[in-house]
């Protein structure tokens, strides 16, 4: 998921640098794990991934989309703004 | 390195050439091309791209337009056809240039236009593979790989032509390029390049049958109403059978469009199902 995410964040800078911004988070679609409220800073032993996926969540640089929204997202309009 | 032809070459013993400049074959000389390359292009108000150094952009009135090089080879785009005129005579009277016309063959890459959109295919590159390897009247099947393959190695395997095995796993990541279907299998076998089994060559043949299941398939891009970049990711927990490493993948999409994907055998073992997710 950090390669996943880190991609993401590659691929925003190279179109950056061609001039598209995008100011909207980057939606990255996952099956098991969702933004978990409980999830805190407090927990001892977890890895690098994993505040670095926090990290970017909290930025509002990606947003994380469990599968239980898979539907209601894919089904969902989007409009080019 | 060899002395160039031309040069006055009966040297006595212990005598040597001084070398003034990089020349061909010599261990610097990409690097050295490079480096100039680059440089011309700065000299001319370009930019390298920080994600990708082979990119070279230049903004111009909200108007941008794009080089990307590999060795020497160029691909020019963008929405400024002055500009890229410009920039093509500037690189014609620096280096020794020819303009190939609208894109259509890169790197074994073939590249199609239509009212739908661009399309990217190595078709010719899959039907040489199943020519030299025999495969072309071999009876398809609808997936690269078996599920729930229990591919591994085992000290008691029957091992078969190794340089074999490599140059065709070699091949097949290079078709990689424009196929994401076969990205799981070939990871799965290029984990065997060492010591391949008899085994591992049936799931390279099976890699194969597919592709003449489907050799024409590849990406397109298309336009479209979605404004996102979007990525998708999941993992399996403890998928190699010898190691217990998990394998993850994800796949990145741009405004609809499918652009870059992997998948991959995580470096660590992950102690639980939730650990190889991240």
């Amino acid at each position: 998921m950090a390669h996943g995410v880190c991609e993401l964040i590659w691929i925003r800078n190279i179109l950056r640098d061609l001039g598209i911004e995008y100011t909207e988070p980057m939606n990255l679609f996952v099956i098991a794990i969702a933004q978990n409220p409980v999830q805190h800073d407090r927990t001892k032993h977890v890895e690098v991934d994993r505040h670095f996926i926090k990290e970017n969540l909290d930025e509002r640089i990606i947003h994380v989309v469990p599968s239980r929204e898979l539907d209601v997202v894919a089904t969902r309009p989007r409009s080019r703004d | 390195m060899e002395l160039p032809p031309g040069v006055n070459s009966n040297l006595s013993k212990g005598e040597v050439c001084r070398l003034k400049k990089s020349l061909y074959g010599l261990k610097q000389s990409p690097r050295a091309w490079f480096g100039r390359f680059s440089a011309t292009m700065k000299e001319f108000g370009y930019k390298q791209s920080n994600s990708d150094h082979t990119l070279f952009i230049k903004h111009n009135e909200g108007r941008v337009t794009a080089l990307i090089v590999y060795v020497d080879d160029m691909v020019m785009t963008g929405d400024d056809p002055r500009e890229m005129k410009a920039l093509q005579i500037y690189l014609a009277t620096k280096f020794e240039m020819k303009d190939l016309g609208h894109l259509k063959y890169f790197l074994g890459i073939e590249v199609a236009r239509s009212r739908q959109g661009i399309s990217l295919s190595q078709q010719k590159y899959v039907i040489d593979l199943l020519t030299e390897t025999g495969m072309l009247s071999c009876k398809p099947v609808e997936t690269p790989m078996e599920m729930n393959h229990k591919l591994g190695i085992f000290p008691d395997q029957d091992p078969t032509d190794k340089d074999r095995y490599q140059r065709l796993v070699g091949r097949l990541i290079y078709l990689s390029h424009t196929r994401l279907d076969i990205a799981y299998a070939v990871s799965v076998v290029s984990q065997f390049m060492h010591t391949p089994s008899k085994e591992h060559m049936e799931a390279v043949y099976r890699i194969l049958r597919y592709l003449k299941s489907s050799p024409g398939k590849g990406l397109l891009f298309t336009k479209n109403s979605i404004s996102n970049i979007e990525g998708y990711t999941d993992s399996d927990w403890a998928g190699d059978q010898t190691t217990r490493k998990s394998t993850s993948g994800y796949f990145t999409f741009v405004e609809g469009n499918l652009v870059t994907w992997k998948s991959k055998k995580q470096k660590v073992v992950a102690r639980s199902s939730a650990e190889a997710e991240f």
